[in-house]
């Protein structure tokens, strides 16, 4: 029975997502939805939580593996499922989205997201990718009467299918090799393997495949048309939930079951993430719309977590981890922000933030202190992340990647200033704007754990050192 | 008389996937673009089953199992889409799409 | 190795052979006499009302979906069916957790009018 046990908060989930289909056909107030949501991610959380002492364990013939890197994702995963049911409420009755049907979808799609980060067998991975993906296809065209949200949508699935098909090959290729679907398996054989070029061309078509999911330049372009068209819950939850998990999946799939041809990889990899974040920074200066220039801020930050991925170490990828937590609280608190602007002024420029400052003076210093974190300003956790990934790259021998660090540090400056000019400096709009509770909490809980994470990181530090990717 | 069927198997199935990639690419009507990336995915499917042979081993069947029925699901999304596409604006062509710039 | 092919040689030959001798002694053979209503497409007896090449309602695209995902999930009945009696009633409750999960959906679908024709 202690598989169960260890399997709690999956199964918690699946529930979770099944009750949520049963009440959206019995209850008529989606309100009830919602708590029913936040309660279950409350119980996941703790579940997840519970086993965190727990040994590293594989179950089911190793198609599961349980141990603390896993349950850091989850706990990412089931913070951020939490978040979307508070702060999506008014934003999707007020866009006459399907309420109950994107709950339902985002639930899925988290516990996708799960299974991504419990395992070190392809299958699991595989299946764990997929629900994600295709749930998230729905959920980026889910605003009916918006002809941009089809397109996201359209967009997403042709290149997310693309993507499928370019990963699931390079598997085929590693099965092919080694004769496992278990990566620690995969890695024995590869490196007995003599086979070379076949080995560089399933780290080719994964690496492909993965940079396509967590939107690394060159594989990005369909990255900013989703984020944009998507209903914007959606596409906070994508630039979150879903690119973390892509790092997770990533991260076990290279430093584990590609360890053996990794050296010839790294210089690749630093080099899509200095290209990335450049990219990302530049191409944000010249964005006049809210959720396109946090669509390429998006992309740049997974320029700075790759760094982790590039250097490889153990200090290097707890402090990606470290940085993934931080990015995740601060990216969707901000996002917290542009949902109750747009509810309020739905054309989603980042001009609607004149005068902020006085409509809504604690939601401005929010976006203020949140921006800030992006950023890598003391004393907010973004700081402290960017930090520790700067000296693991430097650590590692990387040092010209983690002075491309500093210096895209420096332009990416203008545009977040850009939104804070505007809200504090310029003319707008006097009327005072709110926001239902939900919402409030949020943005409550992102603010305090972004601060929480810059000033006292050293718990989590502490945690993430006891925390091993390899077996 | 297998071991040499392997390869055989194994070009084919390089050669579906160069077709579906290159189809994805160059056709311009969804509907098409939908079933190249079957294609693509049969390619991997034929792999897998031509290495779960060869090997002797059972993860590929199981991993054809699954990908199979992903795919269906794949194809019940992506047709949906599309059928959203052509309701709002009679696009067949996903040049036609392109409000999102910049 | 050739060899054995030779046989499927012979028989893809006569078969293509056959087509078109049979085809051409039809044509030799045969009365030429057309006139509209033998050119008319066969419908069984019905006079044909419209053109073939119509679009098919929406609808049917919405049946089909719901088909083809019900359809590939039987691919997983049948290795369960092979391994029921080792099973035993381990099996038996997770298939039918399975299956539920199958029906929860298709009853939300159906609530939700996806298999009312409008």
């Amino acid at each position: 029975m202690q598989q169960y046990s260890l399997l709690l908060p999956e199964i918690i989930l699946a529930g979770l997502g099944l009750l949520l289909l049963a009440l959206d056909l019995t209850v008529s107030s989606k309100r009830t939805l919602a708590v029913a949501g936040v309660i279950g991610t409350l119980a996941t959380l703790a579940a997840v939580v519970a086993n965190f002492g727990a040994p590293a364990t594989e179950i089911w013939s190793g198609t599961i593996r349980v141990d603390a890197f896993a349950q850091y994702f989850k706990l990412i995963f089931a913070v951020i499922l939490g978040l979307v049911f508070l702060f999506s409420g008014e934003y999707l009755e007020r866009r006459e989205v399907k309420v109950g049907e994107f709950y339902i979808l985002v639930t899925f799609a988290t516990l996708g997201a799960f299974l991504m980060a419990s395992s070190l067998e392809l299958i699991t991975i595989y299946i764990g990718l997929e629900l994600m993906t295709i749930s998230s296809y729905v959920l980026a065209g889910m605003l009916r009467n918006d002809a941009r949200s089809s397109e996201a949508s359209i967009k997403f699935f042709l290149m997310g299918a693309l993507t499928s098909g370019v990963i699931l090959y390079g598997l085929s290729l590693l099965y092919g090799l080694t004769g496992s679907t278990h990566l620690a398996e995969i890695a024995a054989g590869l490196a007995a393997s003599p086979n070379a070029s076949l080995i560089t061309a399933a780290g080719v078509f994964i690496i492909a495949g993965f940079g396509f999911k967590i939107a690394a330049v060159p594989f990005h372009m369909w990255a900013p048309d989703t984020y944009e068209g998507a209903p914007t819950p959606v596409s906070a939850f994508l630039i979150t939930a879903s690119e973390a998990a892509g790092f997770a999946a990533l991260l076990r799939i290279l430093l584990v079951g590609l360890a053996p041809a990794l050296p010839q990889w790294q210089a690749v990899l630093a080099v899509i993430a200095f290209v990335t974040m450049t990219f990302g920074n530049v191409t944000a200066i010249v964005q006049t719309r809210t959720k396109r220039m946090l669509a390429y801020s998006a992309i740049a930050q997974a320029g700075y977590v790759l760094v982790g991925v590039a250097v490889a170490t153990p200090e290097s990828v707890s402090a990606m981890l470290f940085y993934l937590m931080v990015y995740a609280f601060s990216t969707i608190g901000a996002f917290a922000v542009v949902i109750m602007l747009s509810n309020h002024v739905p054309s989603e420029e980042i001009e609607d933030f004149k005068g902020l400052a006085r409509r809504a003076p604690a939601f401005a210093l929010s976006m203020a202190f949140l921006l800030l974190s992006l950023i890598g300003v003391p004393p907010t956790g973004g700081f402290f992340g960017k930090l520790s990934l700067y000296r693991a790259a430097v650590d590692g021998g990387m040092v010209w990647l983690a002075l491309a660090m500093v210096l895209n540090s420096a332009i990416s400056v203008p545009y977040y200033f850009n939104v804070i000019r505007n809200m504090y400096l310029a003319e707008g709009p006097s009327t005072a704007l709110g926001a239902r509770p939900g919402l409030k909490i949020a943005l409550g809980i992102s603010v305090a754990a972004t601060l929480l994470l810059g000033v006292f990181p050293e718990p989590l530090v502490g945690l993430l050192r006891t925390l091993h990717i390899m077996p | 008389m297998i071991g040499d069927m392997v390869q055989a198997y194994l070009a084919l199935s390089g050669i579906l996937f160069v077709i579906g990639a290159a189809g994805l690419m160059l056709r311009r009507s969804p509907l098409v673009m939908l079933m190249c990336v079957e294609i693509m995915l049969n390619a991997a499917n034929l792999a897998f089953v031509a290495f779960a042979r060869h090997l002797g081993n059972m993860e590929g069947h199981i991993f054809t199992f699954l990908v199979i029925t992903v795919a269906a699901a794949e194809v019940a999304i992506g047709l949906a889409i599309i059928v959203l596409l052509f309701r709002e604006r009679d696009a067949a062509d996903v040049d036609d799409v392109n409000t999102l710039r910049g | 190795m050739l060899d054995q092919y030779t046989g499927v040689g012979v028989f893809l030959a006569v078969g293509a052979l056959f087509v078109a001798v049979t085809l051409l002694a039809g044509k030799l053979l045969r009365p030429h006499n057309p006139y509209p209503e033998k050119l008319a497409t066969y419908e069984c007896g019905e006079i044909p009302v419209g053109e073939g090449q119509i679009k098919f309602h929406i609808r049917y695209y919405i049946f089909s979906l719901i088909f083809v995902v019900f359809d590939v999930e039987t691919v997983f009945l049948y290795p369960w069916a092979v391994v029921f009696e080792e099973m035993g009633l381990f099996g038996f409750v997770v298939m039918m957790l399975f299956i539920g999960t199958l029906v929860e959906g298709l009853v939300y679908a159906w609530k939700k009018g996806a298999l009312r024709w409008v």
